[in-house]
């Protein structure tokens, strides 16, 4: 139990808001309020067109898979029992691309496929993860 | 090739043992590699003036090493970038001899990772959850993993097939079948990749460097103290840099290696060749598609024909472009950053030293792409004997 507490989420000003809104169930983003551009990882400016003011937007939670790898390996005591995991990065329908576990069967996994945000618990923290879509469907 | 346009050459190269578990410390690599190289090239410890190393430990390594070393230079550069920092050394090491801030300049590094981690470094996972970490260090993001996002979405956008990777792996496990003190020498197969265990898909365990103790240096000096030196100079042609990011999860093209595109693109154009001049190339090869991305990036093919670039042994000793003939990183040895042996190598290569894996036909123009990271930054170098 250490082992996972250890690799919990360490909030800081920029990522409070975001860890609190993924509790609530909600992922959010950022949004540039001069160049409009999306990014994730949050930070204060935007690192697109480093302007200083950037928003925070709650994203539909919808997007794609740009790309997967499911591990078979990890001999970390906070992960050697879960493999094998899927992680991967998803491309969400505001632009931004955002990284985190691919929760559906892994054979089903796909480059392309459509996937919603979904949260899970790790110790005290909630995670931002990703589920197929009903429908599956590449764009 | 004149060394009229050159403006600093390398002198002298060594390395320490390396493999398994050597018993020695980190630091004492760096000693044994340092040494050699020095005793290759002739100078002694007095003439060094400007030390060119990084490492992963939390020490202010630059002061660390000059301690232990008992050097005192007046000129130190402790960039950390990852594997390819010490192609990015040479590119420094030129601008500061041509600046005048030292004469004679010392890369050396030294790694006991095996012995201290063991033999799973890839795939174990060390970062604390803090700062950008925390964003994937609770996904389970291992080094290996990273590699393999990008092998995937390389797959998905060419149609790189898994064989066309296991190709990487098999040539340069030839070339390590000729050099007695690689850590695997046994000829294998596209099967035998296929066959070996999956790591993090689709990545299996041969698409992934070796994990291994060792040291290796460089001397690098002016041209002019060059000519004086015992061994045939090796010219330093051209470098190139590029920076891209830190964490693969934040990389803007999983399929294009961005830093290498920079950083090949200036080193070519200094040196005044193009890909179709290099007879011998020493790549970063932390993984079988940090092969293919690198020969894309640099224009050895087009940006997804890297694939079938590879297929049927060009990679290989005897193939059409001999690449990492000392067995590289996947067969012969990796000490968690390997951009040093790349340099050592293709020096070696270049002045025909008497090892028995000496290239039948000596080349005369080299190129060594170190890339750190999780294909985060990428350093160029083109060299050449006269």
């Amino acid at each position: 139990m250490n082992e996972v507490r250890r690799l919990e989420p360490q909030a800081d000003d920029t990522s409070a808001p975001y860890w609190r809104a993924a509790a609530e169930g909600r992922l959010l983003i950022k949004s540039c309020l001069g160049c409009g551009r999306t990014h994730w990882y949050p930070r204060q400016h935007c690192p697109h067109c480093q302007y200083s003011e950037t928003e925070w937007l709650t994203a539909s939670g919808r997007g794609y898979i740009y790309s997967f790898t499911v591990v078979e390996q990890n001999r970390s005591s906070a992960f050697r029992d879960q493999v094998p995991y899927a992680i991967g990065l998803v491309t969400l329908d505001e632009g931004a691309r955002v990284f985190g576990y691919l929760r559906s069967p892994l054979e089903q996994l796909a480059v392309g496929a459509a996937v919603t945000v979904d949260f899970e618990q790790a110790g005290d923290a909630s995670l931002p993860v990703f589920t197929l879509a009903e429908d599956g469907a590449a764009p | 090739m004149t060394r009229a346009n050159a403006v600093a050459a390398i002198v002298g190269v060594g390395d320490s043992e390396y493999g398994r578990e050597t018993g020695k410390t980190a630091m004492q690599l760096h000693y044994d590699a340092a040494r050699a190289a020095l005793d290759d090239c002739g100078l002694g410890w007095a003439d060094v003036d400007g030390l060119f190393s990084c490492s992963t430990s939390p020490a202010l390594h630059g002061l660390q090493l000059s301690e232990y070393l008992g050097i005192h230079p007046r000129y130190v550069d402790t960039t950390s970038l990852g594997g390819g920092t010490w192609e990015m050394y040479v590119e420094h090491a030129c601008a500061a001899l041509r600046a005048g801030l030292c004469e004679v300049a010392l890369l050396v590094y030294g790694s006991a990772q095996r012995t201290e981690f063991g033999s799973k470094l890839g795939t174990g996972f060390r970062a604390r959850a803090v700062g950008p970490a925390q964003y994937h260090a609770p996904y389970g993001l291992t080094f290996v993993a990273a590699y393999a996002l990008a092998a995937q979405r390389h797959m998905a956008v060419h149609g790189t097939t898994s064989e066309q990777l296991a190709e990487v792996a098999v040539a340069i496990r030839k070339n390590a079948s000729r050099n007695p003190n690689a850590m695997y020498r046994d000829p294998i197969s596209v099967d035998d990749v296929l066959n070996s265990r999956m790591i993090s898909t689709p990545l299996h365990m041969l698409d992934c460097c070796v994990v291994s103790d060792g040291g290796g240096a460089v001397v690098i000096t002016t041209a002019d103290r060059a000519r004086d030196l015992r061994r045939d100079p090796v010219w330093i042609r051209g470098t190139g840099s590029g920076v891209s990011h830190d964490s693969v999860i934040q990389m803007d093209d999983l399929a294009t290696l961005d830093a290498g595109v920079r950083s090949g693109t200036a080193a070519f154009q200094q040196a005044g060749v193009g890909p179709e001049d290099i007879e011998l190339c020493q790549v970063y090869d932390s993984y079988t598609i940090t092969v293919l991305l690198t020969l894309e990036a640099l224009g050895f093919c087009k940006p997804g024909e890297a694939g079938d670039f590879v297929s049927g042994g060009t990679l290989a000793y005897d193939g059409a472009l001999p690449t990492n003939t000392d067995g590289g990183g996947l067969s012969s040895n990796h000490p968690g950053m390997r951009g040093v042996f790349l340099l050592i190598e293709a020096v070696r290569q270049l002045r025909g030293d008497d090892t028995p894996w000496r290239l039948e036909h000596r080349p005369s123009l080299a190129l060594c792409h170190g890339t750190g990271g999780q294909l985060s930054a990428c350093g160029t170098v083109i060299m050449g004997v006269d």
